[in-house]
C-alpha cells in the first residue's frame, strides 16, 4: 500500500485528474467554453438555440453546467479540460433525439495562472445519426 | 549497519504491535456527519429521482460495475442509515464497513466523483472499517453494558497497523500537496494565491471584509511571502506529526490552517474531515497518566466527561493538592507535577481544552525554567 500510494503521487504529475496525488488547488487558472453543434450539412447551431436538449440538464457539476460563462478551473486547467472533453462525448452519446448533430465542437479560452488567453478546439466523438426512412405502404 | 538492524527490528516489532485505539471512536462518530455532507448533493438529486446515470459521468474503466437506478438508490439511502449508525455505533463493524464501501464505490463509479477530500475521507473510513471502533461511545457497548451484564471497562487493545497505514496516508497528504507547490514557480512564486485573491476582491468586499485587507491578499508582495509560509506549514505539519515531540506543535497549527482554509476556500468535506484526522495521532496508550485528585474535587467529574480518548486513571485521596503523575521521563523516572502544573498539563491533553491550554502551559513552563536560571 505504501509502495502504491507513492507511485500514485509520481503518477499525478503527468494525469489530468490526479488521482490520489494530493496535489490540492494547484491553479488559479480560468475557462470559457462556446459550444457549437455541428450538423451532417455542416450547418453549425448554437447548443442554446433551436436543440431538442438543454447542456445544463445534461451536464452538471464540476464547474461544467455553464461552459459559456467564465469559470474558474475546478483542479487546475488540464483536471477541467479533460472533465469537459469527456462531457463533449457523452453528451454527443447520450441525445438520442437528436437526429442531425454529426458532432459537437467547442471553442475553448483558457488563462493558465492569469498569462495571455489561448483558444482550443475540443471536438467530441462523431454521433451515429439515425436517419428516419420513411416506407410507403 | 547494526543501527539499521535495530531499525528493522523495532518496525518488525510496530507491525505486529497492539494498543489501545479508543480514540478512533471519536473519529467514528465525527466521520458519520462528514459522510452525509460528502453525499447530500447525492440525496437530494436521487430526492428528485435523479442518479449519476442520468446526467454526465465519466466511468473509468467499462468493467466497473455500475448499478442500475433500482439498485443505485436503496444503496445510497443504505449508506445514509449506515453513516448514522456508525456515529451512534449501532451495529458498528457493519455501519462502518458498508459505509466505506458505498463512499469507495461511489467514487469510483466516475472520474467526475474524484476529488482529493473525497479520497481523503475514504481513507479515513477505511481505517475505521479496519479497526474495531464500536467498543467505546456505541449502541453497541450500551447493549452490551445493559443486557451483557458488564461492568467493567471494555478493552480495546487491536493491532495497530492499520493506524500505523492512516498515519502514513495523512503525512503523504500534506507532503504531496506542499511538494507540488514547492516546484510550481506559479504556487511558489505568489501568483496562484493572488490571482485567487483578486477573483475573490469584490465579493470579499460585498460580504464584509475591509478593503485593505483584501487590498494586502491582492498583493503580489504579500502573496510572495504567503504563499511560501502556507506550504512551509503544509510541510511543518506533515514533518511534525513523525516525532512524538513534535506532535502536539503540528495538531496546534493544524487545527487553525484547516479553519482557515475552511473560511477562505471552498474545499467541500476537506477541512472537517482534515480536523477529525487529527486524532489518529492520539498514542494508543489508555490510562498513562494518573490524576490524584483531593476528595470532592470539582475535576472528578469533569475530567472522565472530557477525557473522550482515555488518557487519565483519575484517583482520589486525601491530598491539599492536584496531583499528576505523568508518564514518565525517558530514562524511566516518575514524573509528578503538583498544583498549577499538573492542571494545566492535564488540560492540554484534553481534546477540547488542549489548543487554548497547551501555549499557556508552554508559557508557564518557559517562565519557570527562566525564574530558575541562577543570577
Amino acid at each position: 500500500m505504501v509502495v502504491a500510494q507513492l507511485t500514485m503521487i509520481v503518477v499525478a504529475y503527468d494525469s489530468d485528474h490526479k488521482t490520489f496525488g494530493f496535489q490540492m488547488f494547484p491553479e488559479s487558472s480560468r475557462w470559457q467554453a462556446e459550444i457549437v453543434r455541428v450538423e451532417c450539412d455542416g450547418t453549425r447551431v448554437p447548443i442554446g438555440e433551436d436543440w431538442e436538449y438543454r447542456w445544463w440538464d445534461l451536464v452538471r457539476g464540476r464547474g461544467l453546467a455553464n461552459p459559456s460563462v467564465e469559470h474558474h478551473a475546478d483542479s487546475g486547467l488540464r483536471n477541467q479540460l479533460g472533465y469537459f472533453q469527456g462531457a463533449l462525448d457523452w453528451v454527443a452519446e447520450n441525445t438520442p433525439d437528436d437526429t442531425t448533430t454529426c458532432y459537437l465542437e467547442a471553442e475553448v479560452t483558457s488563462t493558465d495562472n492569469g498569462r495571455p488567453p489561448v483558444t482550443r478546439t475540443f471536438r467530441s466523438v462523431e454521433r451515429t445519426v439515425a436517419t428516419e426512412v420513411e416506407v410507403d405502404s | 549497519m547494526s543501527s539499521i538492524k535495530d531499525r528493522l527490528t523495532h518496525w518488525n516489532a510496530k507491525i505486529d504491535a497492539t494498543g489501545d485505539v479508543r480514540a478512533l471512536s471519536v473519529l467514528r462518530i465525527l466521520l458519520g456527519p462528514i459522510v452525509l455532507l460528502h453525499l447530500e448533493d447525492t440525496f437530494r438529486r436521487a430526492a428528485d429521482g435523479i442518479i449519476y446515470s442520468d446526467r454526465y459521468y465519466f466511468p473509468y474503466a467499462d468493467w466497473y460495475p455500475e448499478a442500475g437506478r433500482g439498485l443505485y438508490e436503496p444503496m445510497l439511502w443504505a449508506a445514509g442509515i449506515a453513516a448514522i449508525a456508525m456515529s451512534a455505533g449501532f451495529m458498528t463493524r457493519l455501519a462502518t464497513s458498508y459505509t466505506a464501501f458505498f463512499v469507495g464505490y461511489n467514487i469510483f463509479l466516475s472520474k467526475t466523483h474524484f476529488a482529493h477530500n473525497r479520497a481523503f475521507l475514504l481513507i479515513l473510513l477505511i481505517t475505521i472499517a479496519i479497526i474495531p471502533t464500536g467498543r467505546y461511545y456505541s449502541v453497541d457497548a450500551w447493549i452490551r453494558r445493559r443486557f451483557g451484564g458488564s461492568t467493567a471497562e471494555p478493552r480495546n487493545e487491536a493491532p495497530l497497523w492499520p493506524l500505523w497505514l492512516v498515519r502514513f496516508e495523512i503525512v503523504v497528504v500534506y507532503c504531496s500537496s506542499a511538494l507540488s507547490k514547492v516546484i510550481d514557480q506559479d504556487w511558489w512564486g505568489g501568483r496562484v494565491l493572488q490571482l485567487r485573491a483578486i477573483d475573490g476582491y469584490q465579493q470579499g468586499v460585498d460580504g464584509g471584509a475591509p478593503v485593505w485587507l483584501m487590498d494586502m491578499l491582492a498583493d503580489s508582495t504579500f502573496q510572495w511571502w504567503f504563499s511560501k509560509g502556507a506550504v512551509l506549514t503544509e510541510f511543518v505539519i506533515a514533518l511534525g506529526f513523525l516525532h512524538r515531540r513534535t506532535r502536539l506543535l503540528a495538531i496546534w497549527i493544524a487545527i487553525p490552517f484547516h479553519v482557515s482554509i475552511q473560511i477562505g476556500a471552498r474545499v467541500q468535506v476537506f477541512s472537517w474531515a482534515a480536523l477529525a484526522a487529527l486524532i489518529i495521532w492520539v498514542t494508543p496508550k489508555a490510562r498513562d497518566r494518573t490524576l490524584v485528585l483531593p476528595r470532592g474535587h470539582f475535576l472528578g467529574r469533569a475530567v472522565p466527561l472530557l477525557d473522550w480518548f482515555g488518557r487519565f486513571e483519575v484517583e482520589h485521596g486525601d491530598i491539599d493538592e492536584v496531583v499528576l503523575i505523568d508518564r514518565p521521563a525517558a530514562d524511566g523516572a516518575e514524573v509528578r507535577r503538583s498544583g498549577g502544573d499538573a492542571i494545566w498539563t492535564m488540560l492540554s491533553r484534553l481534546p477540547v481544552t488542549f489548543w487554548f491550554a497547551a501555549p499557556a502551559l508552554l508559557i508557564m513552563r518557559t517562565r519557570r525554567s527562566g525564574q530558575r536560571q541562577p543570577a
